[in-house]
């Protein structure tokens, strides 16, 4: 078991890098500091009623965790876990004395350390950009600290889910990045518009994450609408739906365990066979 | 357990497609060349025995163990066919990693990394990055990542492809020497004569089956119902084919420029070749058997 965690770790450091030396992290983290400085920029222009952390809120909801944040874990669970299979240079992994349960956990760890770092940078990025008070574009909307905390909060619960749905869709589907884009914009959509009783909420991230920050933030005004949109608080209080952080768990846990099943049982043999 | 790769009555099927049919092999210490056309099912061979793919039928066994265990994987070293690397990594960095995955220290392993990659003539090139590597140090960086962990069943998947004859000599010899060593080398390849330089047991595939099996002189012997062909030169080519006309067991006698090809079949021979060499009269200058190169015993059983 020992030996399990020392090459899981392992696998983890050495996906990490790979993951490091891609131009599309380095792409990613420039673009967190550019949107910042350009929300920040459009925050000066907000209507007078918007508070600070209104608009905080709102642009980090609807930019960050609708897009930004699944699209980005993702596309790393895609890389990670897929490249390899696809030119084949999982072969040299596949054939050393290591579990291929290590490599997978290990490349699902390395996406979690990733996302969740790249996620914080982002939030903290704008939340600087708003803040700094010498910024020609800040006009007293800069945001509490408090919303900070919880969407970074927020954004590591999120990151290890769909880490875990990129392993998933990277071990199994020939194009995962497709399956990857009709889970965020089809199945996501489509299951938080179904009411509690049909079951499909838990089968979703940005259900339970909405959710928890609404519990979280006590939102008022704009932002709580944004929440709140397709989502009675009458199923909160009744008990309709699970608890969010439970529901993240158990999620993952199944993604994982789908990923797990297929990347260890699976022969992938890129070659066609007439 | 001495170190051997076993296959029992393997067979392996892609759908409908069937890749190998019912193949029994059990090799032993030394180098073994394994020889087919494209589609004979050299690789999915290798495959199977790299712990890569699982056998529709029968067992593959490598020391004894399966090799999907982790005690044959630590005992074994695949060397793919393939031309993909993490190319943004330098050959050193990227074989330290393998080992890592092996189980091997830091430490260690940057140390047998280095000690691999100058054996195999990187030394100079090991902290480049593998994106700017010729063919030839790619394959070595290959070659290392199978090697470095001093397996005791070595699998080459086509090491020569593509290579130049330096590249090519080196390899071999390299693989000559692990099977000196008593390592149990398995190399599959295309480049027939090279492979004949290099093994001195052969394992010969055809349409997913294993058509012959031993050294080449066993291979020869399971041929025994064709003619074999052999040259034979001399100043007098007229008088030289009269003379060879009048032994009972050549079957046909063709003049060329360069000598007398004549196809033999039965014992004996040879004998009478040399005789006729011995003989006044300065007949015979070469005797030359044409057909017992692999390339020429792989042609007869194909055909």
């Amino acid at each position: 078991m020992l030996r399990w965690f020392a090459q899981t770790l392992e696998a983890a450091r050495q996906a990490a890098v790979l993951l490091c030396r891609t131009r599309i992290f380095w792409l990613l983290l420039a673009a967190c500091a550019g949107a910042a400085v350009f929300f920040a920029m459009v925050a000066s222009r907000a209507a007078p009623h918007v508070t600070g952390d209104e608009f905080f809120g709102a642009v980090t909801y609807m930019v960050f965790f609708q897009f930004g944040l699944p699209f980005a874990v993702l596309y790393f669970g895609v890389t990670a876990v897929h490249t390899e299979i696809g030119d084949r240079t999982a072969t040299y992994l596949f054939v050393r004395q290591v579990r291929r349960s290590s490599l997978l956990v290990g490349k699902w760890l390395a996406i979690v350390v990733l996302g969740s770092a790249l996620a914080a940078a982002a939030m903290s990025a704008l939340y600087l950009a708003m803040t700094l008070p010498d910024l020609a574009w800040n006009r007293g909307l800069a945001p509490r600290a408090a919303p900070l905390g919880s969407f970074v909060v927020a954004g590591c619960l999120a990151v290890p889910a769909y880490g875990a749905v990129g392993v998933c869709f990277g071990s199994f589907f020939r194009r995962p990045l497709i399956a990857g884009v009709a889970f965020v914009i089809c199945w996501e959509f489509m299951a938080s518009h179904a009411p509690p009783q049909a079951g499909i909420r838990g089968m979703t991230v940005a259900d339970p994450i909405r959710r928890w920050l609404l519990v979280a933030l006590q939102p008022q005004g704009e932002l709580r609408d944004i929440l709140q949109r397709d989502l009675d608080p009458s199923w909160l209080v009744r008990g309709q739906l699970a608890d969010p952080v439970s529901s993240l768990l158990s999620f993952t846990a199944v993604m994982m365990l789908l990923a797990l099943a297929v990347y260890t049982h699976r022969e992938y043999d890129s070659r066609p066979r007439e | 357990m001495s170190a051997s790769l076993e296959f029992r009555q393997v067979s392996k099927w892609y759908r409908q497609v069937s890749a190998l049919i019912e193949v029994s092999a059990a090799i032993g210490p030394g180098v073994t060349g394994l020889v087919g056309q494209n589609g004979a099912g050299k690789t999915t061979l290798l495959k199977l025995a790299a712990g890569l793919l699982r056998p529709s039928l029968g067992e593959v066994r490598v020391c004894g163990e399966s090799p999907r265990a982790p005690a044959a994987r630590r005992r074994l070293g695949f060397c793919p066919d393939i031309d993909r690397f993490y190319e943004g990594l330098s050959g050193r960095t990227f074989v330290t990693w393998m080992l890592r995955l092996q189980g091997y220290s830091r430490a260690s392993a940057g140390r047998t990394a280095s000690a691999m990659l100058q054996q195999l003539g990187l030394a100079h090139a090991m902290d480049r990055k593998i994106a700017g590597y010729s063919l030839g140090m790619r394959q070595r960086v290959n070659l290392a990542q199978a090697l470095a962990h001093e397996p005791e069943v070595v699998v080459l998947d086509e090491p020569l492809t593509g290579l130049d004859p330096v590249a090519r000599h080196d390899i071999g010899e390299l693989v000559r020497e692990l099977g000196r060593r008593g390592v149990v080398v398995v190399v599959s390849s295309h480049v027939l004569h090279e492979l004949e330089h290099v093994a001195d047991h052969f394992v010969l595939m055809h349409q997913g089956r294993v058509t012959a099996e031993g050294n080449l002189r066993q291979l020869r012997e399971q041929l025994a119902d064709r003619p074999r062909e052999v040259m034979v030169r001399g100043p007098d080519a007229r008088g030289l084919a009269s003379r060879l006309s009048q032994i009972e067991q050549v079957e046909r006698i063709e003049i060329g420029a360069t000598g007398i090809t004549i196809a033999v079949r039965g014992a004996g021979v040879f004998e009478q070749l040399t005789a006729i060499g011995a003989e006044p009269g300065d007949l015979v200058h070469e005797i030359r058997v044409l057909d017992d190169s692999l390339e020429a015993v792989f042609g007869y059983l194909v055909s």
